[in-house]
């Protein structure tokens, strides 16, 4: 539809802030308890990326297969069952989820385990750095800018966190693979940066 | 023995608010006297008179599944008719605002004023009547009162079949939109060259430029003009802030900027009819005052005019 190259930012967004933030407040309300899965998950993720630590093969493969249900999760729950309801792009954005979620479930059956942590020297340390972006920076900060823990968004439950995580995983990783891998984070990362320019700036 | 009690006034107070609930409930407004709606226009195609300020749902009644919000909406639409308002317009472009109106409208028993207006924004004949067929359902009203293609999104394809719904009696106008200036001229050759009840355009104190060319064209082929973002997306006020209505603001017939802003609107003899929006019942309540006094005069609105440039 070439009339769409018509419209600016802020003509394509169709919700208020206070709309989108009782959005993550609601979905936290329906899906509780599962905030105490994602913490788990956050706490496992942080140990498998502190320096210096040696992964089993195991422990490697649980954490890709961990965030690949966790994209499959969004996508679903997230995207289709409660974004669409006020975003016409839900659907897509569900699609593009179940994809990520897909290709890190092939990555945690078919690629080396001993790769996926391999990364070392700087580029780790970015990679741990968003890592810990997306499993305690970015969930604080959702708080503090609403002023309602409520609405928190957490990692493997909300898309965000999720991406910024799975971006520091990715970074973390060694192999061509991993640039594949990269291509949706970095997608929902721009999408998002502009829906919230758009909300809280436009 | 029966203990005779007396009336406290906790007792008085509860029964107060058990009235008071049951009024929120009533399907029909109980304030629907309330609002002293003076000013009306005028359609030109019919002469059918209407409420000139009407409401927007762009952003405002987009809350999703919310059973929360959309009752907090569904209280704006009481609002809304309780003060004499008509004319509600959406779009499917607006994600779920089709649905609450729909949910708001049932709750207030589809109140007979409503005058209905929804827009077509797909390609394809089948795929806009299916899309007309939605706005339907979720409105959950059987005939709109007015249907516009959004955007002249597929415009030939659709005026065809809105003016075959038009003769069959399926919708009493058709109409196109626009938004803040874009492709004013293919919409002024549509006008000057279609059959179309109403055109909808951005109009307001900071944009006038349908003021050249689209406004005296409709006045022209009498076709009714609907101005959407009367506040420029709230922009308007945000220039006005913390800044007093100026003392010859009693001219104009207003008491407040909203007021203001939307009688220079429709103050403009092409203009029929303003659909700002909002998420609140105050701010209902105040851009339905428009609806009250008289209009500024032209020698009046082009002082509006000055004053609003100097700020």
């Amino acid at each position: 539809m070439s009339e769409l190259f018509n419209f600016t930012l802020a003509d394509m967004l169709l919700f208020s802030a206070d709309t989108y933030v009782r959005l993550f407040e609601l979905y936290n309300t329906d899906i509780w308890p599962l905030q105490a899965v994602a913490v788990v998950f956050s706490g496992v993720l942080a140990a498998a990326v502190w320096p210096g630590r040696k992964l089993t093969p195991y422990i490697a493969r649980l954490c890709y297969l961990s965030l690949a249900i966790s994209w499959l999760w969004i996508a679903y729950a997230f995207h289709l069952q409660r974004y669409d309801a006020i975003n016409l792009a839900g659907k897509t954005f569900a699609v593009m989820f179940a994809v990520q979620g897909l290709l890190l479930l092939a990555t945690a059956i078919a690629n080396a385990p001993e790769k996926l942590f391999a990364n070392s020297g700087a580029s780790a340390n970015i990679g741990r750095f968003f890592v810990v972006l997306g499993i305690i920076i970015w969930p604080l900060a959702s708080v503090a800018a609403t002023g309602n823990w409520r609405s928190m968004q957490l990692v493997a439950l909300t898309p965000d966190p999720t991406a910024i995580a799975t971006l520091g995983l990715v970074i973390l990783a060694l192999g061509r693979g991993k640039y594949l891998l990269s291509v949706v984070p970095l997608t929902w990362v721009a999408i998002s940066a502009a829906t919230h320019w758009a909300l809280f700036t436009a | 023995m029966f203990e005779k009690s007396p009336l406290s006034r906790r007792r008085t107070l509860q029964m107060l608010s058990s009235v008071s609930a049951l009024a929120a409930m009533s399907p029909i407004p109980l304030s629907a006297a309330t609002g002293t709606a003076s000013l009306t226009k005028t359609i030109p195609s019919s002469g059918e008179a209407i409420s000139p300020i009407g409401m927007g749902t762009w952003i405002t009644f987009n809350v999703g599944n919310d059973a929360q919000a959309r009752n907090a909406r569904a209280d704006v639409l009481r609002t809304f008719f309780a003060n004499g308002g008509r004319v509600i317009d959406s779009s499917p472009m607006y994600g779920s605002s089709e649905a609450v109106v729909g949910h708001g409208l049932e709750k207030l028993g589809f109140p007979k004023e409503l005058f209905s207006a929804t827009k077509v924004w797909t390609s394809g004949k089948q795929d806009g009547q299916a899309q007309i067929k939605d706005s339907h359902d979720l409105w959950r009203i059987k005939k709109f009162d007015l249907l516009q293609i959004h955007n002249l999104v597929d415009w030939e394809t659709h005026l065809e079949t809105l003016q075959a719904m038009k003769a069959a009696g399926q919708v009493r106008y058709i109409g196109i939109t626009t938004s803040h200036g874009r492709r004013h001229g293919e919409v002024a050759d549509i006008m000057a060259n279609h059959d179309i009840d109403f055109v909808q355009l951005t109009y307001n104190i900071d944009d006038r430029a349908a003021e050249s060319r689209l406004l005296p064209l409709a006045q022209e082929r009498k076709i009714a003009v609907i101005a959407n973002r009367p506040f420029q997306r709230g922009g308007l006020f945000r220039r006005v802030s913390n800044t007093q209505l100026p003392d010859w603001a009693p001219e104009a017939h207003c008491t407040n900027w909203p007021e203001f802003f939307l009688k220079f609107v429709v103050s403009h003899p092409a203009l029929t009819c303003a659909i700002p929006a909002t998420s609140k019942v105050a701010h209902m309540k105040q851009n339905m005052a428009a609806l009250n006094g008289q209009l500024p005069n032209s020698e009046v609105r082009k002082k509006m005019v000055k004053h609003f440039e100097t700020l």
